[in-house]
């Protein structure tokens, strides 16, 4: 137990010594490149801090690896890494790391949501308006499609500004639906007038009519631009599950090697070592971003075995 | 003994310096990356391209890093030699006086390297990455096929079924400032002599904004992109060296010549104080408070040296003079007060 708290405190102090001196990395950076700005030196410093964090969010997982990194080193060179060995089985290791590895793997998860909140509050200090604003929700079924576009031209007031809806079925415009007066009440968007297309003609509408429901929860938990609601459950299922276990998997095996006997041993081939975690992580990285036309499935799940053979492959040899 | 004992020194000191600025770099690349990749909603066939031109503009990245990387490495070096012993035996062998010259040569050496990147290198991989950079943007390489979306900026959303060159096929698109949404069986993108041009082929269009409500059937629609026009090359800082920066016309420009002068003098007490790091011993005692405190007061100097700049830029009553005067006192007194520290 003494251990398990020993191994999991220097873990917490690498994670703060690797975060904070990224983090002023980072923000030197950032604070360069914002110099040119128009706008107060406070503002600067705080978009700049903003900044910083945002890279974060882009790559949480170099926080990990260069925490293992360092506690590694820093084991090593006191020889705690054999007693470590010697006392605990990887098993526990692994179990030891399990919370800090499910926190990462959420972190993976929620990156984009984050970095799209902090994009958010850039966009909301700078009051420049962009797309940001919008949010366009689109479902299909079968011939039929529907486009609703809300767009907040006011980025600091949460108020909707304008409702859009187009209705296409067989390649046809069947109805458009335009309202600049609209209204939040009880978490549901409602219009007060607007300008309807159907059957070939335009109408005017004077009702107090609920367009969407649940409105201020659906636009505050999708941090995406362009919503698609033709995916069924079980897809979005299949792939909150995937993203889950891919995540896992690859801090797993990241943690397998920097817990390996291999590195115990003080002839070890560093460059080796660097070489596969690098591989490894630049594979986590680009694999979610790859979308292919035909067999994404097949595709998503042969980089999540690629992940599991690795770890069961180095799991043999411990 | 003493030979290979300063061989051993340099080579750590290197290694350890490189690693940090590979790994900070990279992940800098690597953000640099995702951030575009994010931005236009693209991925897959143009990550190559990039990567290249992101690549591109890292030696400009380098050069504020510096300072903070040599701090970094030569923390890690005292830490190794602390941790296996090896600074007590360096230390009986070789004295700091011993030592005076090889560090003289090393910091000429770091200078020498920075003042290469800063003057030649990054100027001129700057100007290629701006070039490329240009070439993205300007030919709209970038989108995103295999999701089938088609975005430029705020101003037009595509969503399609097919994409052969610059023709997209069976599509759908919303023009966002005119509230249009047309349906079509393709559009081309044109590129005209000073701007971009979409061209719709057979199809409807639905108009409802303030000035017109309307619904027309088309055999051919051009919507003409007038806010997007051909991004030209502007030059900015980064495009000259510190020589064209201070005979620059411009204020702005010139204050960062300015800025790139003092940036020689502080990476010269930088290294000077990481030379003090790498053979800072007292025994039994943890380094991490004291080499914390050196890092966040060199951290503090950088910051503030860019609020001068931008003092430099916007205050009538701030002169160059009062720039440079400040600067140097603050060196001077971080440089006194790491010694004594260090001590």
């Amino acid at each position: 137990m003494i251990l398990s708290l020993y191994l999991i405190k220097k873990f917490f102090n690498a994670l703060l010594v690797c975060g904070v001196i990224g983090y002023a990395i980072f923000f030197i950076f950032s604070l360069i490149g914002n110099l040119g700005e128009k706008l107060s030196f406070n503002s600067i410093l705080y978009l700049s801090a903003l900044n910083s964090f945002q890279i974060f969010t882009f790559i949480p997982s170099h926080l990990y690896i260069l925490s293992f990194c360092l506690i590694i080193m820093h084991l090593k060179s006191k020889n705690e890494l054999i007693i470590i060995k010697e006392y605990i089985e990887l098993k526990k290791l692994l179990l030891i790391i399990f919370p800090i590895l499910i926190l990462f793997a959420f972190v993976e998860i929620k990156k984009d949501s984050f970095s799209a909140h902090i994009e958010k509050m850039k966009t909301n200090f700078s009051n420049s308006k962009n797309f940001e604003n919008r949010k366009i929700f689109i479902s299909t079924n079968g011939n039929k499609s529907k486009y609703s576009i809300f767009s907040k031209v006011d980025s600091k007031n949460e108020m909707i500004n304008q409702y859009l809806e187009f209705d296409v079925e067989n390649k046809n415009i069947k109805r458009g639906v335009v309202s600049n007066s609209l209204k939040i009440q009880n978490n549901n968007l409602f219009s007060n007038e607007s300008i309807i297309y159907e059957n070939n003609n335009f109408r005017y509408e004077f009702l107090n009519k609920r367009l969407f429901d649940d409105f201020t929860n659906i636009w505050s938990t999708n941090a995406e631009k362009i919503i698609k609601n033709n995916e069924n459950n079980k897809y979005s299922n299949y792939k909150i599950f995937q993203s889950i276990l891919f995540h896992s998997f690859f801090y797993l095996c990241i943690s397998m090697i920097f817990l390996s006997k291999k590195l115990v041993k003080r002839n070890i081939n560093i460059i080796k070592v660097f070489s596969l975690i690098l591989l490894i992580f630049l594979y986590h990285l680009l694999i979610p971003k790859i979308m292919v036309n035909n067999f994404y499935f097949f595709f998503q799940s042969l980089s999540l075995i690629v992940f599991i053979l690795i770890f069961f492959k180095n799991k043999k040899y411990e | 003994m003493v030979g290979i004992a300063r061989s051993y020194i340099i080579y750590n000191y290197f290694k350890y310096i490189l690693i940090i600025l590979l790994v900070f770099i990279g992940l800098i690349w690597l953000s640099q990356i995702i951030r575009i990749i994010e931005f236009q909603y693209s991925i897959s066939n143009q990550i190559l391209e990039i990567a290249g031109t992101t690549l591109l503009a890292l030696p400009s990245f380098i050069n504020p890093l510096v300072p903070f990387l040599i701090l970094i490495g030569s923390f890690m070096l005292n830490s190794k030699i602390k941790n296996s012993s090896e600074i007590i035996i360096l230390k009986q062998y070789l004295s700091y006086e011993k030592l005076r010259i090889l560090f003289q040569l090393l910091i000429l050496l770091i200078f020498l390297i920075f003042t290469l990147n800063n003057e030649i290198i990054s100027k001129n991989f700057y100007e290629k990455y701006k070039i490329k950079e240009l070439e993205i943007r300007n030919n709209l390489k970038l989108g995103t096929p295999a999701q089938k979306e088609f975005h430029i900026d705020d101003i037009v959303s595509i969503f399609f079924t097919k994409k052969i060159d610059n023709t997209f096929y069976d599509i759908e698109a919303i023009i966002y400032g005119q509230n249009q949404f047309i349906v079509s069986n393709s559009v081309e993108i044109e590129l005209s002599k000073s701007n971009f041009n979409l061209v719709f082929l057979d199809g409807e269009r639905l108009t409802l904004n303030d000035n017109q409500k309307s619904k027309t059937i088309f055999d051919k629609f051009t919507y003409v992109l007038e806010s997007k026009n051909y991004e030209e090359l502007l030059m900015d800082k980064d495009h000259y060296n510190t020589f064209e920066l201070i005979s620059h016309p411009e204020k702005e420009f010139r204050n960062h010549g300015h800025n790139k002068i003092f940036q020689y003098f502080f990476l010269i007490v930088v290294g000077l104080i990481s030379l003090k790091i790498i053979f800072f011993y007292v025994n039994k005692m943890n380094n991490l408070s004291r080499f914390s405190f050196i890092f966040f007061v060199i951290l503090l100097a950088q910051i503030l040296n860019s609020y001068l700049i931008y003092l430099l830029d916007n205050a009538q009553k701030f002169s160059i003079v009062y720039y440079y005067i400040f600067n140097f006192t603050l060196l001077l007194a971080i440089y006194f007060l790491a010694r004594k520290i260090l001590k």
